[in-house]
């Protein structure tokens, strides 16, 4: 018999702290130690065992949604693409698409040449990680700049304005959802409506589930480069999915496919307001 | 609203508008979750649907020892299990009616909260005791431990690796230890078990050194050996070996 068995007993059925929400159990077991407030919340859920079985569940939940399947990577012609793989389920999802019709894209005419450049992010991106927290322009030399990020949810808002002749701002914390980010440069102090060549950028800020599948992507491009790049492109990770295309292979039906990757990217670079 | 307690007795009696009343409030947020977990959003709604049926049929294993919301929450957390073990082989619809939701029913009914006011006050010396000597991350190794007995699934639990997991609960163990042997013995069964548990460390392969054995009569004086001899005396003790 163990010494401690008195301790443990007593211990074993102490709660610390309040029980947590049912939102807050998901949150935990979907994100772990990137919750706010980790310690104290995980140490109620290991003291309560209430919140214990439920947060275990949702544990399992996430683990078998992750856990590898067999997933053959098949175009509507029958041929694999990247023979067989183990794959995430959510990815087997988001390939769904290659077994249906292909998307069209058309190649459009850019847009005229602005003064103004976006630098970071990448424009050929449609969709921004919650790690690509910097926001860098080129303004062609403007005496200010003003840069705002607005929420496009219905109604406009504006998130963050920033001033100067900078040519780099930090991005504030972004809910996910579509943003405009608009680069005003100002040829000096008393020309504050700008002077006309004024660009906008659109984009979506992914939820932080979303940010770690980009992350899944880029590490899984060496692997399996069609996956990686069809889950980067669903989340509309353009520029980061054509970048994969020279690792596919040279079949006919890779050959489709990569067309409308890289319809889907030049579609962006001509028109990145939409 | 009326009281859960009292809706959760209506729906057993078979009323259909208390279990209405019981689920409306989850219903759109577990529509909300499963949406986000399953393939498509009709997958999502005969999920829902299969869930609250599951429910309903076995509202009367529910005894109220959990919260009705967690008690739901857990059937379909269970149910997203088994739609992903599925969704290889069966994608669109899954049976709710597997052992292993039948187990889970059963469990929650029979979870037991604290029974007495006793237990409760040793039970929080007990969490002040262990919150004043161990770090965050000990504390919740060691209660981790106390509800799964496996180091490997609390080292899953805590995204952590096993031998880490590990070291946090012998020094979780040797901490607690020397603080309960220097001022309180009798959490650890008196000075007699303490004295059995010296003997076998003494009877073992790595006995204490002659510091460590001194330090145990003069705890406050010589913190760091006592420590030590502390934490040979956890690295013996059965319960970490014999559970995992």
């Amino acid at each position: 018999m163990s010494m401690f068995m008195k301790f443990d007993r007593a211990l074993s059925v102490a709660v610390d702290g309040e029980c947590l929400s049912v939102d807050q159990l998901t949150e935990l077991a979907e994100i772990g130690k990137r919750t706010g407030d980790f310690d104290h919340k995980i140490t109620h859920v290991a003291s309560c065992s209430h919140c214990f079985s439920l947060y275990r569940e949702f544990r399992g939940v996430e683990a078998a949604r992750t856990e590898p399947m067999l997933g053959v990577l098949r175009l509507s012609a029958g041929k694999a693409l990247e023979g067989a793989a183990k794959l995430p389920i959510w990815v087997a999802e988001m390939l769904q698409v290659l077994r249906g019709p292909l998307p069209s894209h058309t190649y459009r005419a850019a847009a005229q040449a602005s003064s103004v450049q976006l630098l970071n992010p990448i424009v050929g991106n449609r969709a921004i990680t919650r790690d690509e927290r910097t926001i860098r322009w080129d303004a062609g030399g403007a005496a200010n700049v003003d840069v705002l990020i607005e929420r496009m949810n219905g109604t406009i808002q504006p998130i963050a304005i920033t001033a100067g002749n900078g040519d780099s701002a930090d991005l504030p914390d972004l809910a996910p959802g579509r943003y405009r980010i608009r680069i005003r440069p100002q040829a000096d102090d008393s020309d504050w409506l700008g002077s006309g060549n004024e660009a906008e950028f659109c984009f979506e800020a992914l939820s932080v589930a979303d940010s770690d599948r980009v992350r899944w992507a880029h590490n899984a491009a060496a692997a399996t480069p069609v996956a990686a790049s069809i889950v980067l492109y669903n989340l509309g990770r353009y520029a980061d999915a054509v970048d994969m295309l020279d690792r596919w292979p040279d079949t006919e039906e890779a050959n489709n496919w990569r067309f409308v990757l890289e319809a889907a990217h030049q579609d962006r670079l001509a028109d990145p307001s939409r | 609203m009326q009281e859960v307690g009292t809706l959760i007795e209506a729906a057993k009696s078979g009323d259909p508008h208390a279990w209405d009343l019981l689920v409306e409030k989850e219903r759109p947020r577990l529509l909300t979750y499963l949406s986000r977990k399953v393939r498509t959003r009709e997958d999502a709604e005969n999920l829902l649907q299969d869930i609250l049926l599951s429910a309903y049929r076995h509202l009367n294993c529910f005894r109220g020892d959990c919260p009705f919301d967690k008690w739901l929450w857990r059937i379909a957390a269970n149910a997203c299990i088994h739609y992903y073990r599925q969704s290889g082989r069966t994608p669109k619809h899954i049976s709710l009616d597997q052992p292993e939701t039948e187990a889970l029913v059963q469990q929650s009914a029979q979870e037991n909260p604290l029974k007495g006011t006793e237990e409760r006050i040793l039970a929080d010396q007990a969490l002040e005791i262990a919150r004043s000597v161990c770090s965050k991350t000990e504390l919740q190794v060691m209660m981790f431990f106390y509800r799964t007995g496996s180091m490997e699934e609390v080292a899953g639990l805590m995204e952590m690796n096993p031998a880490t997991v590990r070291s946090h609960f012998l020094r979780a163990r040797a901490n607690l230890l020397a603080h309960l042997f220097a001022n309180d013995p009798e959490w650890l069964g008196g000075r007699d078990a303490i004295q059995v548990a010296i003997n076998q460390v003494q009877a073992s392969a790595d006995p204490f050194t002659p510091e460590e054995l001194g330090s145990i009569d003069q705890p406050e004086q010589s913190g760091k050996t006592f420590r030590k001899a502390c934490l040979k005396i956890a690295r013996r003790l059965p319960d970490l070996r014999g559970r995992d």
